[in-house]
């Protein structure tokens, strides 16, 4: 080393020698990945197959999905670590240094409101209220529809001021105690009221899951590499762990807080919960207009979404009134376009919902006959159109990252007159990030989310009997006389019908809903479940909450976020807290969060229950628990919920609500996020008291 | 600027006591001092399956590890204060070392208050003198070898930090990304008729002879009082080994009486060659300047670095001196030729000045080993 000198400057370095160092390089990536995605893509196969018995449907799409996850999150964590982290802390370092208290408080501002438009969590919310009625949860269909707009904001100017207060912190080396306190006390208050108030009980589920949303795959590591950053010039005596920390707590607090008090204001002109006939009746109209844009809307939501008597209810219980509209929404195209989005949809709605006659009357006996009956009812085959995908979550990940990176470059370079060291590192970093964010959001869409949702959907089989729609059979020239009756031990009589399959003969249960009489033809759709034990029991329900905590933790080994939280804490703590046993501390945290929270949705009871004794226990546990450990655990909430927990959890809670009838899904993401912070805090205090008895006998 | 003698004092103490050091420094004047973040290492004895047998397992706790400058006169009386404060005599706190050292830079960033310094009466400390520090720098996550070696001889518990090295990756453009720049740095302080013996079994343990496995390299340490508290577990006498082993330091004032027979065994004896007439240079400058002057450095002949980041702290009041509180700690091993050149190679670039607030420290290697090629 020492002794021969080389020249410095560039060396010329071969192609066959580039690839040499390529392979293992990006080999070690890989098998990262792959460690990580295996547990839980092999979970979900192995339980489909030998718990569920159910073959995974589009078996090569999926298998290319999981992949491109594996390819994508080896990119993407590449870029973090070479390209947003240094870049994160690079504007953390020079910041304080040479700028000044209010445009450090501003800077963090724009950061924080970025950070939320950069990352939409809006949608993911909405997918978590899709199912929500307007008449059940007002100021929730409201607020997640109409007022989206104003919902996102307030999530941003929640960011924002986290952000800000996140700084403050360090500047003036303040505990994060305090700030846990107040906040978790004011969002227990209102969590305590939703329990009185309708309305605030449904904002509830929301507001809790924005908090866990909100801190996304690059705004994580951003902010905590911003915050390590600040910390290392400010503050004196603390130079462990604690600083730099922080940050992602808080960013999860303040917009739960902001939805909150936007909900608040929105409460005084929202309608109370109401029954759907009250929905529906004329009388109400008025009330329940302010729901809508317009009347338009109003009236197309209730011709969608309510059954018959409801619709007609309010045309005034016209019938007329009702085909009238329909008419007149048919022959107008804007309006048709308004309404069902697009003819076609309107088509097959009509197809499926209005007698054969008055549809005669609607669309005039020339449409009629050009009428897609066949198409309407059978399942789509999905058509997968690569452009429009790859365009989507390209355009998705240049949006989380190129605003954010971009703003953090123009304050380095031009506001503080700094270089960037290794700025062409950096730059490749940004770009690793951007193509992995691509294929990885591309690889969860095709692949991840979808087997979630195949087992999801499949899931309460093992405690209820569940329909299996892509099994269906259509039986043709079915007639009543092959329906026989048989009799239970209570007296109640059911029907069935024998059917001949293969060389078999098997009696099937037969429905009145699916036998077409005109048609002569019996839809017959297989039922599976309950697996364990009877309906609702004990046992099924059991099989179902294990599979969550199972999913919850070996989903959460693959979050980005995460394995990026665990890498900065175990460097900086050198090597004392391993991000392995961070990682796995987390995962079994977030699984006892998915335990929980899927208990919620199955039993229905109220979100307070779930929220409020782990938080109050959370809170005495802050208390006692060193400052280090305080920053860490918390922090460990925000990253938990992440584009691979996400997707899963929610397709899993909406599956389960949809098949016991409960309202929404919300409030997994929430308990998702709380037992992670005892998982950490309560190891913290096993490893500090150890640490501390050591001393002890050493003296 | 002209080259200063020093002693440079380093304590490495237990994070949950750091503050003893703190209060310590504070007490006697000095007003500038870094810290650093590393972890100790120790064997634990873990039960396995209830109880029934047990197995040693590696622990880590993590340390912090102060340094300062103080002229030579002084050492004595702070390094017996900053003992009696912090209890370092008792197994497990820590450990403390002095260095000689050549110092170039600006005296505001080592000035201490030469007459509350000269106040402190020399406590009754016995430090044992003359020991070798060894010091390994291997691939992050690679320590776990040299570090078991360590504990198995018994010489020392192991303080590691993390480090980036610099060198050869950032001449390759582009394709540095390939090569891992993360290093782990640990060292030990041995007596001096130990350190060759121990210096062999680190490179057989580490396989530092082979090509990019790593660098060692040994240094003098004045005086020095090490943690020995290697082993955890059980009590099963009146007083542990690492309690004998102290004591019978402190009676004896030195730890020759330590010195074993062919420490690691039958080791085929092979030649190895050892690079000598080599140089410490470690170049300490505010965060985002190291690598301007790494790369200053190897262009005029050093191989590369090791870069470390470590916290400034100051008790001085208002500071016209802009030293940023983050630092960056370059060390370079040079050959002793070299050193003109590159410390005038560095002066000619000005990193001195207020933007970097470079201060170049120069202490003796005695030898050092890696792979040399063919």
């Amino acid at each position: 080393m020492a002794g021969e000198q080389k020249n410095s400057g560039k060396v010329k370095i071969s192609f066959k020698q580039a690839m040499q160092m390529i392979y293992p390089y990006t080999k070690k990536r890989i098998m990262d990945q792959v460690s990580a995605v295996s547990i839980i893509v092999l979970y979900l196969i192995l339980f489909q197959i030998f718990i569920l018995g159910i073959p995974i449907a589009g078996a090569s799409i999926l298998a290319a999905g999981i992949g491109l996850v594996v390819i994508g999150l080896a990119f993407f964590m590449e870029g973090l670590t070479l390209g947003l982290m240094p870049l994160g802390e690079a504007a953390g370092v020079k910041l304080p240094q040479k700028s000044n208290l209010v445009s450090i408080l501003i800077f963090a501002f724009i950061l924080g409101i970025g950070a939320t438009f950069a990352e939409p969590a809006i949608s993911v919310l909405r997918a978590a209220g899709s199912s929500v009625k307007p008449w059940e949860a007002p100021l929730l269909f409201l607020m997640l529809n109409k007022n989206a707009g104003a919902l996102v904001m307030s999530v941003g100017v929640g960011v924002g001021i986290a952000v800000l207060f996140g700084m403050l912190r360090f500047l003036y080396n303040w505990s994060l105690k305090p700030f846990i306190f107040v906040l978790i006390s004011i969002l227990l208050g209102f969590t305590v009221w939703g329990y009185f108030d309708k309305n605030i009980m449904y904002l509830t589920g929301l507001a809790w899951d924005c908090g866990g949303v909100t801190t996304g795959p690059v705004t994580v590591p951003l902010v905590l590499a911003l915050g390590i950053g600040i910390s290392r010039i400010v503050g004196g005596k603390d130079s462990g762990a604690g600083g730099g920390f922080g940050v992602v707590t808080l960013a999860s607090a303040f917009p739960i807080i902001t939805v909150f008090l936007l909900g608040i204001f929105f409460l005084g002109s929202t309608p109370a919960p109401m029954s759907p006939e009250d929905f529906a009746a004329p009388q109400n109209k008025s009330k329940v207009l302010s729901l809508f844009n317009d009347e338009n809307e109003l009236t197309a939501y209730i011709v969608r979404n309510m059954n018959a008597e409801h619709v007609v209810s309010y045309f005034d219980n016209d019938e007329d009134k009702f085909i009238d509209f329909l008419r007149k929404a048919y022959n107008d195209n804007d309006l048709t376009v308004k309404l069902f989005d697009t003819r076609s949809n309107m088509e097959s709605w009509m197809v499926r919902n209005v007698d054969a006659q008055v549809l005669k009357n609607i669309v005039g006996d020339a449409d009629y006959d050009k009428l897609n009956f066949s198409g309407s009812s059978a399942v789509k085959a999905e058509v997968i159109n690569p452009f429009e995908i790859l365009k989507r979550n390209f355009s998705g990940a240049l949006q989380a990252i190129i605003p954010l990176s971009l703003f953090l470059l123009l304050v380095i370079i031009i506001l503080l007159r700094e270089k960037l060291s290794r700025f062409d590192e950096v730059v490749l970093g940004l770009i690793f990030a951007i193509i992995g964010m691509t294929i990885f959001s591309i690889g969860i869409e095709l692949g991840l989310s979808r087997l979630g949702s195949q087992v999801g959907e499949k899931l309460p089989s093992s405690f209820k009997a569940i329909e299996l729609p892509e099994q269906k059979k259509i039986i043709q020239n079915f007639d009543q006389e092959f329906v026989n009756t048989a009799i239970k031990t209570d007296g109640t009589v059911e029907k069935f019908f024998y059917s001949k399959n293969g060389n078999k003969f098997e009696s099937l249960p037969y429905e009145e809903k699916y036998h077409n009489i005109d048609a002569k033809q019996y839809t017959f759709i297989p039922k599976i479940g309950p697996l364990f034990g009877g309906e609702n029991g004990l046992g099924g329900i059991l099989v179902v909450l294990i599979f969550a905590f199972i999913m919850g933790y070996s989903a959460t080994l693959a979050e980005p976020a995460l394995n990026a939280l665990g890498a900065t804490v175990e460097e900086l703590t050198v090597g004392t807290f391993k991000k392995s046993l961070l990682m796995q501390t987390v995962a079994v945290g977030v699984g006892f969060g998915m335990f929980f929270g899927v208990a919620k949705i199955v039993w229905d009871f109220p979100l307070v229950f779930l929220l409020t004794p782990p938080y109050l226990l959370l809170l005495i546990i802050t208390k006692i628990s060193t400052e280090d450990f305080v920053n860490i655990g918390w922090d460990s909430a925000g990253v938990t919920t992440g584009p691979i927990t996400v997707p899963l959890v929610l397709v899993m809670g909406l599956g389960i609500g949809g098949q016991v009838g409960v309202v929404e899904g919300f409030g997994i993401l929430a308990s998702a996020s709380v037992f992670p912070i005892l998982a950490v805090l309560s190891v913290g205090l096993y490893v500090n008291n150890r640490r501390k008895k050591v001393l002890k006998e050493a003296q | 600027m002209d080259e200063k003698k020093i002693t440079k004092i380093t304590v490495e103490i237990n994070q949950n006591i750091s503050s003893r050091v703190m209060d310590s420094l504070k007490t006697m004047g000095i007003k500038n001092y870094s810290i650093q973040s590393g972890r100790s290492v120790v064997y634990r004895e873990k039960s396995v399956l209830f109880g029934i047998s047990t197995k040693l397992a590696l622990e880590n706790d993590p340390t912090d590890i102060y340094s300062f400058s103080i002229p030579s006169e002084f050492e004595m009386s702070v390094m017996s204060k900053i003992t009696r404060d912090t209890d370092l005599v008792m197994p497990g706190h820590g450990s403390i070392w002095s260095e000689d050292i050549t110092f170039l830079g600006k005296d505001s960033i080592i000035s201490a208050d030469n007459e509350i310094l000269s106040s402190i009466k020399i406590e009754e400390v016995d430090f044992p003198k003359d020991l070798i520090c060894i010091t390994t720098i291997v691939q992050r996550g690679q320590s776990e070898e040299v570090v078991k070696s360590i504990l198995d001889m018994g010489f020392c518990v192991p303080s590691v930090i993390f480090g980036n090295g610099t060198g050869f990756r950032d001449k390759l453009g582009l394709l540095r990304i390939t090569v891992p720049a993360e290093k782990e740095v640990i060292k030990i302080a041995v007596a001096k008729d130990d350190a060759e013996d121990a210096m062999n079994a680190l490179i057989d343990a580490g396989k530092l002879d082979q090509p990019g496995k790593g660098f060692i390299y040994t240094s003098p340490i004045k005086r020095g009082l090490v943690n020995t508290k290697i082993f955890r577990g059980k009590m099963m006498h009146a007083a542990s080994m690492e309690q004998v082993i102290a004591a019978i330091d402190a009676i004896r004032g030195d730890t020759e009486w330590r010195k074993r027979e062919a420490i690691s065994g039958n080791r085929k004896e092979k030649v190895r060659k050892f690079l000598s007439n080599l140089i410490d240079l470690t170049l300490l400058s505010n965060e985002g300047t190291a690598e301007k002057l790494v790369f200053i450095a190897m262009q005029s002949g050093a191989a590369g670095a090791t870069v470390s980041k470590e916290k400034f702290l100051t008790f001085l009041e208002k500071s016209e001196e802009k030293v940023s509180p983050s630092r960056e700690k370059s060390d370079f091993i040079i050959g002793s030729g070299q050193k003109d050149v590159i410390t005038k190679a560095l002066t000619d670039d000005n990193c001195f000045s207020a933007e970097g607030q470079g201060v170049i420290e120069l202490k003796e290697v005695i030898k050092a080993c890696t792979y040399l090629g063919g």
